[in-house]
């Protein structure tokens, strides 16, 4: 058995793609199917002023969360300065809340009778009673604060495990701490830059409750209005179709110019990188650089939060709100587990057969680009097929009608959380192994350690960072996921998102903040194993 | 030899799994519920009915074309009874597409209006809610307020404040005024309309009145039931300048759409269904209807509460709400050519 895996690692990976992968070509299956009347339609009216708004969307807030991920992430990793502790903690908490409730939240802050609007009236005697958040200026925002944490966190990861000697060499031979930074530690961390962005990148363009509250007609807003508004869902999946193709093209032109260089860490000592201490007013700027971000992603919009939820408190009663704050724990745990060991398999197959398993890996991590509504489409019509297959079966061999099976339990739920959310894992865990040096694979099969035994013992341990870090981030993007959820569910489950979504959209923003409040404290529960996992090491 | 020996194995395998479901499945006192409308809405009727018939209504909700297409795809062995959703729209959407199943019921055809039914009694209309003006006392005389028509005139230019068409309100209304006055005016309309807004529509109708108080419009046009949830919050005193007018003229009165319900085609347990559904109009649910959700009864003569009361003088229009759903892709590829975005 463990001789035949040995061979078979990589079919293994590619299986387990192959999985992920049927969904992503139902989808891309609606590109040959003809067009009708909608598609023309969609096509001369709007569709080019959709591409152009995301378009814009992607490259301002692809540039924001650079800029705000890797300036953060640098500070941290490499410094030392007060409040550190907690800083490097916080600087996550934003991908805690929902995009969507960020734009209610300011929204509500700067309209009429909101809190800043109120004070600018008070104290500057100004005339402005509200300011329009409402724009395609106003989305940018609310996606950078909201998304940067995807960069910061694996820059951050990257950063820490370079090895000291890179920068002591760099150093040595008189290159100044920019010079550093832009020649030596960006470079070195090319992969899990790229990985941070194209995760931003494909998070704003599968949105549809930011752009849809501010009026921003975006291409996944054209999407859902040829379903849910013209209700051609083969239009629907048409540009899905494209979106996908668009980005797969995307991801291979970023690798196809990172060229052939490998990223493995090769230099012998495996010195940390020392930390520099700040001191003084470095360190006071170094702490209003890593606040910014956490006090506009995160502070402003909780304490926000709360204040609506004094008004309401009492929902809590209504709500079975026990019920649904365990189901919500209880399928992200799980879903967070299996998205794990799909990507432990498939990034430990590309690295005993990078040629075989890469394509099909690449492909699978294909799904988080989909937005979520047609994402479930696209599993819901194999699984119905599969479900369909065995009724036929049994009805010819017991005439017995077995019904659906398998469509509408938890197993098509994290079926569907698996094809979403596999990304994000397969991201942090390739850019943990990454630092793994290749040498230490060959000593180890020198040794005569099998390749399950290497992948345990080895890489998951030096690499249970990056695991740990791919489960926190699948974890809270289960918690926050909406529209596969819904469509997907079994009868009776809900969960923390479904609430907030449902009072948010029926107005009642107070309401909502119970929920959304719920959401943040639960992901403190496993951030929480998280910074002891990573203090551990 | 070997094949057959693993298909033995599978066929154990089937067993065990049917075995399984057939003791999920020997539940039968249950009817299951898709539902667009939300849970929180949904939910004291649920209860009530679980309560006074015993049978249990397993819900789920989602938008209603998500609806639509799990049920399209899962075919004759879905699970679902009843689909309720929110607007004329999207029932007759529905019906559209042999979702449902016709109901023959005297109790149903005799409390609802033929205008608020499906001409074939596919679907049913539970409640109603209108789409009113919002407007600021102070810079708005009502006189100058007439029917939904004359807002396209050119006096409101910078004035009108109403959300996007994507959402499903202004598209049945947009198809409510094709039906009554045909495509090339309506289209005219529409047109002068959007030169009239006062910004680039955005947010939900509750925006729509905040942005009346703020003063960067003087009309909104909003359904009635967020009215009188504002009407309801504390800070009310912010909009204390705000009047409400129930558009009509000669021509065209009220624009009214309901919310509604549907026996599924292959409702397996239709017999349940069909209570729920008989359940739903009974004077009991209505008033949950008007005192919860401030949306007002389609069966006449059911209590409502003050705020409701206070707001009902309105001549309702007579077109049927099936058509809102006929004319809606018209409806929706005319607001794209008139730019409303």
């Amino acid at each position: 058995m463990i001789n035949y895996l040995k061979h078979g690692w990589g079919l293994l990976s590619v299986l387990l793609s192959l999985v992920v992968i049927i969904p992503i070509f139902t989808i891309i299956f609606f590109l040959i199917t003809p067009g009708n009347e909608t598609w023309y339609h969609l096509r001369e009216n709007v569709l080019s002023s959709y591409i152009i708004n995301s378009l814009y969307l992607i490259i301002f807030v692809g540039f924001g969360s650079i800029l705000i991920g890797v300036s953060t992430a640098w500070l941290v990793a490499m410094h030392n300065f007060p409040y550190k502790k907690y800083i490097e903690w916080l600087l996550f908490m934003p991908l805690a809340i929902p995009s969507y409730a960020v734009a209610y939240c300011y929204a509500d802050l700067l309209g009429y009778g909101g809190f800043i609007t109120d004070n600018l009236v008070s104290i500057f005697n100004s005339n402005i009673k509200s300011i329009n958040f409402y724009s395609i200026y106003g989305a940018i925002f609310v996606f950078i604060f909201s998304l940067y944490p995807y960069v910061y966190l694996l820059m951050r990861q990257a950063f820490i495990s370079q090895s000291g000697a890179h920068i002591e060499i760099a150093k040595i031979s008189g290159l100044s701490v920019l010079q550093i930074i832009k020649k030596v530690s960006l470079p070195l961390s090319r992969p899990a830059l790229a990985g941070g962005v194209t995760l931003v990148i494909m998070e704003t363009l599968a949105d549809y409750g930011v752009s849809d509250y501010l009026g921003i007609n975006t291409f996944t807003k054209g999407i859902y209005k040829a379903w849910f508004n013209l209700g051609d869902i083969t239009s629907a999946g048409k540009l899905s179709a494209i979106l996908l193709i668009s980005i797969a093209v995307i991801i291979a032109v970023e690798r196809k110019i990172r060229g052939k260089a490998e990223y493995n860490n090769e230099v012998r000592s495996n010195k940390k990188v020392p930390l520099k201490k700040l001191n003084g007013v470095f360190a006071m700027m170094a702490i209003i650089v890593c606040v910014i971000p956490i006090f506009i992603g995160f502070i402003i919009p909780v304490l926000t939060l709360i204040a609506w939820s004094f008004d309401s408190i009492n929902i809590i009663y209504t709500l079975e709100f026990i019920n649904v704050t365990f189901a919500s724990f209880g399928i992200a745990i799980s879903a967070s587990a299996i998205c794990a060991i799909f990507a432990l398999i498939i990034v430990f197959g590309m690295r005993t057969n990078y040629k075989l398993v890469a394509p099909f890996a690449r492909l699978a991590s294909l799904g988080y680009s989909i937005p979520g509504a047609v994402a479930a489409v696209g599993i819901l019509i194999p699984l119905v097929w599969l479900d369909n297959t065995i009724n036929n079966i049994s009805l010819k061999y017991f005439n017995y009608s077995t019904g659906l099976l398998i469509t509408g339990t938890w197993f098509a739920l994290l079926f569907a959380y698996l094809v979403r959310f596999l990304a994000l894992s397969m991201q942090s865990i390739e850019n943990s192994f990454i630092k793994i040096s290749k040498s230490i694979d060959y000593a180890a099969k020198v040794l005569g350690r099998s390749n399950r035994n290497i992948l345990t013992n080895i890489h998951v341990k030096i690499g249970w960072g990056g695991i740990s870090l791919g489960l926190l981030i699948v974890f809270v993007d289960v918690l926050k996921e909406l529209p596969a959820t819904m469509i997907l569910r079994p009868f009776g489950l809900s969960t923390l998102a479904i609430k907030a979504h449902e009072l948010a959209i029926d107005e009642r923003l107070n309401d909502a903040s119970i929920p959304l409040l719920t959401i943040i404290l639960v992901c403190l529960i496993p951030l929480y194993f998280l910074t002891k996992v990573i203090r551990q090491e | 030899m070997h094949l057959r020996g693993s298909m033995k194995i599978f066929n154990i395998l089937i067993l065990i799994i049917l075995s399984l479901f057939f003791c999920i499945k020997a539940w039968s006192t249950e009817v299951n519920l898709y539902s667009a409308r939300k849970e929180h809405l949904i939910k004291p009727l649920i209860n009530l009915f679980e309560k006074e018939t015993g049978i249990k209504v397993n819900l789920v909700t989602a938008k209603a074309s998500q609806l639509h297409e799990r049920i399209v795809r899962e075919g004759k062995n879905s699970p679902a009874d009843v689909l309720l959703t929110s607007d004329a729209g999207n029932l007759w959407k529905a019906s559209n597409k042999g979702l449902f199943q016709k109901i023959n019921s005297d109790y149903l055809t005799s409390r609802i209006d033929s205008k608020y039914r499906d001409p074939g009694n596919q679907w049913f209309g539970l409640s109603l809610r209108a789409r009113i003006i919002v407007y600021s006392l102070d810079r708005v005389d009502q006189n100058e307020l007439k029917g939904y028509k004359y807002l396209s005139n050119s006096r409101f230019k910078n004035r009108i404040l109403i959300r996007s068409s994507s959402n499903i309100y202004n598209q049945s209304l947009i198809a409510h005024m094709i039906a009554k006055y045909g495509e090339g005016p309506t289209e005219e309309w529409a047109a002068k309309l959007v030169n009239n807004f006062a910004r680039s529509p955005a947010g939900g109708d509750r925006d729509q009145i905040k942005a009346v108080a703020s003063g960067e419009g003087d009309i909104a046009i909003v359904n009635s039931y967020y009215v009188i949830q504002m009407l309801n919050n504390d800070k009310k005193s912010l909009f204390d300048n705000l009047g409400i007018y129930f558009p009509s003229d000669q021509e065209m009165g009220v624009h009214v759409n309901i919310s509604g319900a549907g026996l599924l085609y292959n409702a397996p347990n239709a017999e349940n269904g069909k209570k729920l559904i008989n359940f739903l109009v009974s004077d009991k649910a209505q008033k949950v209807y008007s005192f919860n959700n401030f949306e007002y009864p389609v069966v006449k003569n059911i209590e409502i509460p003050k705020s409701l009361k206070y707001l009902r003088n309105f001549r309702e229009d007579n077109v049927n709400t099936s058509e809102y759903g006929r004319l809606s892709k018209r409806a929706i590829k005319l607001a794209d050519r008139v730019g409303w975005e």
